[in-house]
């Protein structure tokens, strides 16, 4: 059989197999070197575990930081070493806490919790917060889709529930949570 | 086709798929981005580990593996100059106060990685050995 000139040194199907083998090698490279490490679960854990130890003291809440009137003003980030302008300005985190009598609290009938806000406070009913601070971008309703439904570029949030006590002994429920939507990126380094 | 000419043409057709392999070869050893993953594991696990400690907390950080790399980048002459070195490892493993972030860049020419932290306080860095020490302290 007579091959043309090109063919004859090498066939089209085996520049076609080197051609599926650079290209794999290619998309490998691309993928390993463009993955992201997410640490933004991380990032609201520590948020949200960094906030509960400042405010709560041997299992008892903070006076100041319950009271937070007049003189005795509780500055969040003074006393919990936060940085305001991150926290606050940068519009990558979140930050909730709220106080409520645990006496006031009740458990929800489990037909009547909606399946989508799995984790999020749907097992208890505890009405009006006695206080509520909430710093930061409010990305509480991002986190709930993100926990729902699986979004890739969505916050990652942390939420937990303390149970802790007045000074007077009466018995208090923290919801808090912390957030991120924390991304790094490539810089010149100075 | 005579003898010879079966033989150069498996000749032709082993060279050029020898060229092939030392193209990819090539293309793997140059695009080889090791570093940008260090950067990256480094500079976010440091701000974790700045967000979480409090004042009065002194961490030592094993970074052995950020050494080697940095080395790897660096030409003979560079890496037998222990002064050198250590004076470059401080420019490239950055603890920034003042805008809180930590910026790793391993290479000479690419640019490094940058993540953020949010904790107030101020980090003093040193280096000892392979350790990264980071004391943190109250401002």
């Amino acid at each position: 059989m007579n091959k043309k000139a090109g063919e004859k040194y090498l066939s089209i199907w085996w520049i076609a197999i080197l051609t599926i083998i650079a290209a794999a090698i290619v998309a490998a490279f691309w993928v390993y070197n463009s993955s992201d490490l997410d640490v933004r679960g991380i990032e609201g854990n520590i948020l949200s575990a960094r906030l509960i130890e400042c405010v709560v003291e041997n299992g008892y809440l903070n006076q100041t930081f319950l009271e937070d009137t007049g003189n005795k003003k509780f500055d969040i980030f003074q006393e919990c070493g936060f940085d305001k302008k991150m926290i606050d300005e940068s519009g990558k985190y979140h930050l909730s806490l709220s106080v409520y009598d645990f006496d006031k609290c009740s458990l929800i009938d489990p037909k009547d919790i909606d399946p989508s806000e799995e984790g999020y406070f749907q097992q208890l009913k505890c009405g009006k917060p006695l206080k509520q601070i909430k710093v930061g971008a409010n990305f509480e309703e991002d986190c709930k889709v993100g926990k729902s439904v699986k979004v890739k570029d969505s916050p990652k949030c942390d939420d937990r529930f303390v149970y802790v006590l007045s000074q007077d002994n009466k018995k208090l429920l923290l919801h808090v949570i912390g957030g991120s939507y924390q991304y790094g990126k490539k810089e010149v380094l100075q | 086709m005579n003898k010879r000419g079966i033989v150069l043409e498996n000749v032709i057709f082993l060279v050029l798929n020898l060229v092939f392999f030392v193209v990819v070869l090539f293309f793997i050893t140059t695009n080889n981005a090791d570093h940008a993953i260090y950067e990256q594991i480094y500079s976010k696990q440091i701000s974790l580990l700045i967000d979480r400690a409090k004042p009065g907390t002194k961490i030592a950080y094993n970074i052995r593996d950020l050494r080697l790399e940095l080395a790897s980048h660096l030409t003979r002459s560079e890496r037998a100059n222990q002064q050198l070195f250590n004076d470059l490892l401080k420019k490239k493993i950055l603890v920034d106060n003042k805008n809180k972030k930590v910026v790793i860049g391993l290479t000479k020419k690419s640019k490094g990685y940058s993540y953020p932290y949010f904790s107030n306080y101020t980090i003093e860095k040193r280096f000892q050995g392979n350790y990264l020490i980071l004391e943190v302290k109250d401002e």
